[in-house]
């Protein structure tokens, strides 16, 4: 008992940290670094809830971040609402996107997840560079070049601040779920769904839940970053920022939700301070995706190479 | 109606050409059960070599025999490496392969550069009747239905009766004597030689960028679900079909549409398809009803 406060203690004061570095950060360009880094560890942990926790590998978790920023910046480009609520609505358009693909991927299995997944956020990506409209101000905005909102917070150190409370509170959310009772319903369809589905849980019904959870924050995450950047475009759509989150958790500890957030918050907070173009960005996302899938069956083949008999191979079979 | 013909005869010969790329994936998919998402960055590499077979002054369909040999080596090098030790995670194998695919994105815009090209037509352009048809597409389409025929042909050999043994039940296969690793590495780069020989007909209907394979990619994937994982006459026929309706579309709509259409049968297929081990949705279906 004493072990699990300490263990629950701990991951608290883990999930405070990107607040208190926001807080104590002078610097602008640091507080501006540390605003992307909190927005994008917040969507890698929602990735996890759903890929890690619910084993549900979405390779198309940006439809729910791009919906969320599409959402932020309409409403507050059109005046529906004040920028802070705007944000908080991207929300409804993450919670739409999560509806979406858990609709049609909650009777599949994993490799026609990543699929389904990933097609509709390259669905999303395609539409969404497609249509131009008038907007305020009289101007043409819309298809690849994205729509343009104020910057919400105008000063970095707020924006700075708002991102590390808001994933401060993101984390706590998630860690919550994963170890409720619908977490543990979500754990146990990864298990075994079979087993979960005659045990009573609603499979389907389970796996839509953890992507509308998962939509919800990740929404939320973009409506961050379209507000902290000033644009949504359509490339917040795209493949990078979901081959982002996986890389993220195949790195750090799928399911653990702290592991991949503190590793996309440290990876993105070095990656803005050396402001490493998106190209390099993918390779390197690229890169850590191979590391992590061929890794472990490397270290695996080095560690026992010769200490064990080599197995019958197909030749020697036949 | 002339219109609507031309649309109709130049949709059945590039869904042939597209066709030939997703058989190239179903053979993957039916001998390895892998779904190969580094299929599109074959393609382009193809496109590449066509593009620089026309900077020698050459034709781009005389690129395809360059295409085949480097997609064939290259492929069966990837599935040494990367697929056969993830042969029991096809997951990890598939995302594994679209890292793959982004590298050779870097690697293309090293070599060609990041800026668009397109790939000019060098033999002469053919009015039959009143179709207007190049004979650089005439000649693929050729090629393409004899590479068919050879791809039939082999799986009644003996060699592919094996190959459909090991499509069928690779341990049982083993057991019957047949190398079934080397059949999968042979298959994945006959595949991938095959998705780069598409890409170089197709090379002069497309805009020659590196992140050009993504959209090929999922057309692939579309047909290959339509048609049946593992199922080469299934894809054919998808193949054709897809390619009209997407050249249908890219005409009387807009180029963008034809990728939405694309990704769009795609997730009707793998949803409402109930078929093989692309998702096993048939018994999940039985599971929960």
């Amino acid at each position: 008992m004493e072990a699990l406060l300490l263990v629950t203690l701990w991951r608290i004061a883990w999930c405070l940290v990107p607040l208190g570095l926001a807080v104590a950060a002078q610097d602008r360009f640091l507080q501006s670094v540390l605003t992307f880094a909190a927005a994008q560890a917040l969507y890698v942990a929602s990735w996890d809830l759903i890929g890690g926790v619910g084993g549900q590998p979405s390779l198309g978790h940006a439809l729910g971040f791009g919906a969320g920023a599409y959402t932020t910046v309409v409403v507050a480009g059109q005046n529906l609402a004040p920028p802070p609520v705007a944000i908080a609505l991207g929300v409804l358009g993450g919670g739409l996107g999560g509806v979406l693909q858990g609709g049609f991927s909650a009777r599949l299995h994993r490799v026609s997840v990543a699929l389904v997944t990933l097609a509709m956020a390259e669905c999303a990506r395609e539409i969404a560079g497609m249509f131009r409209f008038p907007w305020s101000g009289g101007l043409i905005v819309g298809g690849n070049s994205g729509i343009p909102m104020l910057v919400y917070p105008p000063d970095e150190g707020s924006a700075a601040r708002l991102a590390g409370a808001v994933l401060t509170a993101g984390l706590l959310g998630l860690l919550w779920i994963k170890h409720s009772r619908l977490g543990l319903a979500i754990q146990t369809v990864r298990a075994d769904d079979r087993l979960a589905a005659a045990n009573g849980v609603n499979v389907p019904r389970v796996r839509v839940i953890a992507f509308v959870l998962a939509g919800c924050v990740a929404g939320l995450a973009g409506g961050l970053v379209a507000a902290a950047a000033g644009r949504v475009s359509p490339s917040m759509l795209s493949l990078e920022p979901s081959l982002f989150a996986v890389a993220a958790a195949a790195v750090a500890g799928s399911g653990t939700i702290l592991g991949p957030a503190s590793f996309a918050y440290a990876i993105t907070a070095a990656l803005q301070w050396l402001d490493v173009p998106g190209t390099m960005r993918l390779t390197l996302y690229a890169l850590l995706l191979i590391g992590a899938g061929l890794g472990p069956v490397v270290m695996t083949r080095l560690s026992t190479a010769g200490r064990t008999r080599p197995p019958l191979t197909s030749r020697g079979a036949a | 109606m002339e219109t609507a013909l031309q649309v109709l005869v130049s949709g059945v010969l590039t869904g042939a050409e597209y066709a030939l790329a997703a058989v190239g994936m179903t053979l993957i998919f039916g001998v390895g059960r892998v779904l190969n998402l580094a299929h599109g960055a074959f393609l382009a590499l193809g496109a590449y070599i066509a593009y620089q077979s026309t900077v020698l002054g050459l034709p781009a369909v005389a690129g395809a025999v360059p295409a085949a040999a480097a997609g064939a080596l290259l492929g069966a090098a990837v599935e040494r490496v990367t697929v056969r030790p993830l042969r029991s995670q096809p997951l990890t194998a598939a995302v594994v392969l679209l890292g793959l695919a982004i590298l050779a994105e870097q690697g293309f815009s090293a070599a060609w550069g990041t800026s668009s090209h397109s790939v000019p037509l060098r033999l002469p352009t053919l009015l039959i009747g009143r179709l207007v048809l190049s004979m650089e597409q005439l000649i693929a389409a050729g090629v393409v239905v004899a590479l068919f025929g050879m791809v039939a042909g082999y799986l009644w050999t003996r060699p592919g009766l094996a190959l459909r043994a090991a499509a069928a039940d690779a341990e049982i296969a083993q057991l019957a004597g047949v190398n079934v690793p080397r059949a999968q590495t042979a298959t994945f780069g006959v595949a991938c030689g095959m998705a780069a020989v598409a890409g170089a007909f197709l090379s002069p209907l497309l805009t020659l960028s590196p992140t050009m394979g993504r959209s090929p990619l999922f057309l692939s994937l579309a047909m290959v679900a339509i048609g049946g994982p593992g199922r080469v006459w299934g894809t054919i026929v998808a193949g054709i079909g897809v390619g009209l309706a997407s050249t249908a579309v890219e005409f009387y709509l807009a180029p963008p549409w034809s990728s939405v259409l694309a990704l769009v049968l795609l997730i009707a297929a793998v949803v409402s398809r109930a078929d093989g081990a692309l998702g096993r949705m048939r018994s999940w279906r039985r599971s929960y009803s």
